[in-house]
C-alpha cells in the first residue's frame, strides 16, 4: 500500500464510522437526558433516537438519511512534512467513503441545482488552524443541512457585557432550535471579526460535549447559556421538554472597539466526528 | 393515544386524530422534496401526465437514502427534511390529491395549517435524523421517479413501510399546531432570562 492509499483508506474509516457510529459522549448525554425528561413525548423522543443509533450501529446503517457536508478540520502542525499532501487525500477519501457507505449526494451548484456527489468546488470544507509541532490532527464532521441553516451571525452592541451576549444568543438559539434536529449542541465564537466569530463558533462544535472553556468566565457563561436554553422548553424532536441543548461550547477572541461579533454555529443532536492523526512518520491513524 | 394504521386509510381516521397522538403507519406512501412538489404542481398547470399517481397517498417530506445492486433498490436512510421549504406548494398539492396527511419536520405555516382542517387532513413529525430507524421499516420500493433529472434525494420515491414511527400528530384538522405553541412558550421564557 502506497503511503497516500494508507491516508486514503484510514481517512474513509473515519468518515464511515463518523456516519454510523454515534460518539460516546454524545450517547452518553443523551441517556443522561432521558434520566432527566419526565413527560411522555420527550421521553419517547429521546428513546427513538437512542433506538436509531444502536440500529445504525449495529446495521452499518448512517445516522441519519442527511450524511452531510464533508468537513475536515485541521490542526496542522506547521512543520508536518505531509502538509501538501493532505487535501487530496481528504477528497479521495470522500470519494471513496461516498461509494462504500454510502454517502447521500449532496454537492449541489447554487445556481443550477446540478448534484455532483461529494466532491467539487469548495467541498469536502477544510478549516486549517495551523500550529506548531510536527503532527496533523484531522477532525472529519459530518454537517447537516438543517442545522446548518440554523447558523447565525449576531451584532451586539460593544461595551454591553456578557449578559447582552447571553440574550441576544438565546434570542437566537430559541427561533431556530426547533429547525436544527434537537437537542443541539451550541457553539458560539465571540468577538474577532465577522468571519472570525463565525470560525471560533464552528470549531467550537469539535470539543468533547463534557469539556468546558479554560477561562471561567467563558466557562461560566456556557453553564448559564446551556441552563437558559434549555429551560426554553423547546425539547427533543422540538416538540417539548428540558433537553434543547446537549452542550454549550464558547470560545472568544479580542474585539474592535466598535464592534461585537457573535457566531453562533449549531449541531443537530447526531454530532457525527471522528478524528485521524497523521503524525511525522506519515502513517495515519484513527483515534478511539 | 397511539393510532396504528395500515394505509389507505379513510379520511374520517385521520380528522379524528388530535394533537400529540402517536401514529405508526404501515403501506405506501410517497416521498417529495421542495423540487418535487413545484415539478407535481407544474404538472398540474399545464395538463402535463405525471408518470405517477399521487392521489391518496401520505406525503413524506424526505430525501432519502438508497444503494441500488443486482437485486435493485435498498433504502440505507429514511428520515424527514424541513417541511418550511414546501408550505408555498402544499395547500395546492393538498386541495388536488386528497393527501390524507403530510409527514415532516419542523411543522409548516399558516396556509398550511388551514388547509388541514378544509381538507381535515393532518401534519405528523418524525423525530429528525432517524434515517436508520426509518430504513428498517421500508419493506419495498415500488418506484422511483425523476432520479436522472433532479438526483436522489429530490426524486419521488413511492414505498412501502411497515411499523414506520412512532410520528406524533403536530398539527390536527381542528387547526392546533404543537410547533407554533411550543415556540410561543419558548419565546415567553426566553424574555424572562
Ligand atoms: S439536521 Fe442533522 S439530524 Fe437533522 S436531518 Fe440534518 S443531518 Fe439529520
Amino acid at each position: 500500500m502506497t503511503r497516500r492509499e494508507q491516508w486514503v483508506s484510514a481517512l474513509e474509516r473515519a468518515v464511515r464510522t463518523a456516519t454510523v457510529v454515534l460518539p460516546r459522549d454524545v450517547v452518553q448525554a443523551l441517556r443522561g437526558a432521558l434520566d432527566r425528561e419526565t413527560t411522555e413525548l420527550a421521553r419517547l423522543h429521546l428513546e427513538t433516537i437512542l433506538e436509531n443509533e444502536r440500529v445504525a450501529r449495529e446495521n452499518g446503517l448512517p445516522l441519519c438519511q442527511d450524511t452531510g457536508t464533508p468537513v475536515f478540520f485541521v490542526r496542522a502542525g506547521a512543520e508536518s512534512p505531509w502538509l501538501a499532501d493532505l487535501p487530496d487525500a481528504l477528497s479521495d477519501a470522500v470519494r471513496a467513503a461516498t461509494d462504500s457507505v454510502p454517502l447521500r449526494p449532496s454537492a449541489i451548484h447554487p445556481f443550477t441545482d446540478e448534484n455532483v456527489g461529494n466532491v467539487a468546488r469548495g467541498v469536502p470544507v477544510i478549516d486549517w488552524d495551523l500550529v506548531p509541532g510536527r503532527d496533523l490532527e484531522i477532525t472529519y464532521v459530518a454537517k447537516g443541512g438543517g442545522s446548518e441553516n440554523a447558523s447565525g451571525l449576531l451584532f451586539v452592541p460593544p461595551g454591553a457585557g456578557s449578559d447582552a451576549v447571553l440574550r441576544a444568543v438565546l434570542t437566537h438559539v430559541v427561533r431556530v432550535a426547533p429547525r436544527a434536529c434537537p437537542p443541539i449542541v451550541i457553539g458560539v465564537g465571540i468577538g474577532g471579526t465577522a468571519d472570525w466569530a463565525l470560525r471560533l463558533a464552528k470549531r467550537a462544535l469539535v470539543r468533547r460535549l463534557d469539556a468546558r472553556h479554560p477561562d471561567p468566565s467563558i466557562a461560566a457563561f456556557e453553564v448559564r447559556l446551556l441552563d437558559a436554553v434549555n429551560r426554553s422548553g423547546i425539547g427533543p424532536a422540538g416538540l417539548g421538554g428540558a433537553t434543547t441543548a446537549l452542550a454549550v461550547h464558547a470560545d472568544f477572541a479580542y474585539r474592535h472597539p466598535a464592534s461585537l461579533p457573535v457566531g453562533v454555529a449549531l449541531q443537530c443532536w447526531a454530532d457525527r466526528r471522528a478524528t485521524v492523526r497523521i503524525p511525522e512518520s506519515g502513517i495515519a491513524e484513527v483515534m478511539e | 393515544m397511539i393510532h396504528r394504521v395500515t394505509l389507505p386509510i379513510p379520511q374520517a381516521s385521520v380528522a379524528e386524530w388530535r394533537a400529540g397522538d402517536v401514529v405508526i403507519v404501515s403501506g405506501i406512501l410517497l416521498t417529495a422534496r421542495d423540487l418535487a412538489h413545484r415539478r407535481i404542481l407544474n404538472a398540474a398547470e399545464t395538463g402535463w401526465d405525471l408518470p405517477f399517481d399521487p392521489t391518496g397517498l401520505p406525503i413524506f417530506h424526505c430525501g432519502p437514502l438508497a444503494r441500488r445492486d443486482a437485486s435493485g433498490w435498498t433504502i440505507t436512510g429514511l428520515g424527514p427534511t424541513t417541511s418550511a421549504r414546501m408550505e408555498s406548494s402544499t395547500p395546492a398539492i393538498l386541495a388536488r390529491y386528497q393527501t390524507p396527511f403530510l409527514i415532516g419536520k419542523g411543522g409548516m405555516g399558516p396556509a398550511t395549517r388551514q388547509s388541514l382542517i378544509d381538507h381535515r387532513a393532518a401534519y405528523l413529525a418524525a423525530v429528525g435524523g432517524t434515517g436508520a430507524l426509518g430504513a428498517r421499516a421500508v419493506d419495498g420500493v415500488v418506484g422511483v421517479y425523476w432520479l436522472e433529472e433532479v438526483g436522489m434525494p429530490d426524486a419521488v420515491w413511492i414505498l412501502r413501510v411497515r411499523g414506520y414511527g412512532p410520528l406524533v400528530v403536530t398539527m390536527d384538522s381542528t387547526g392546533r399546531d404543537l410547533h407554533d405553541e411550543i415556540a410561543r412558550a419558548a419565546e415567553t421564557r426566553s424574555t424572562t432570562v
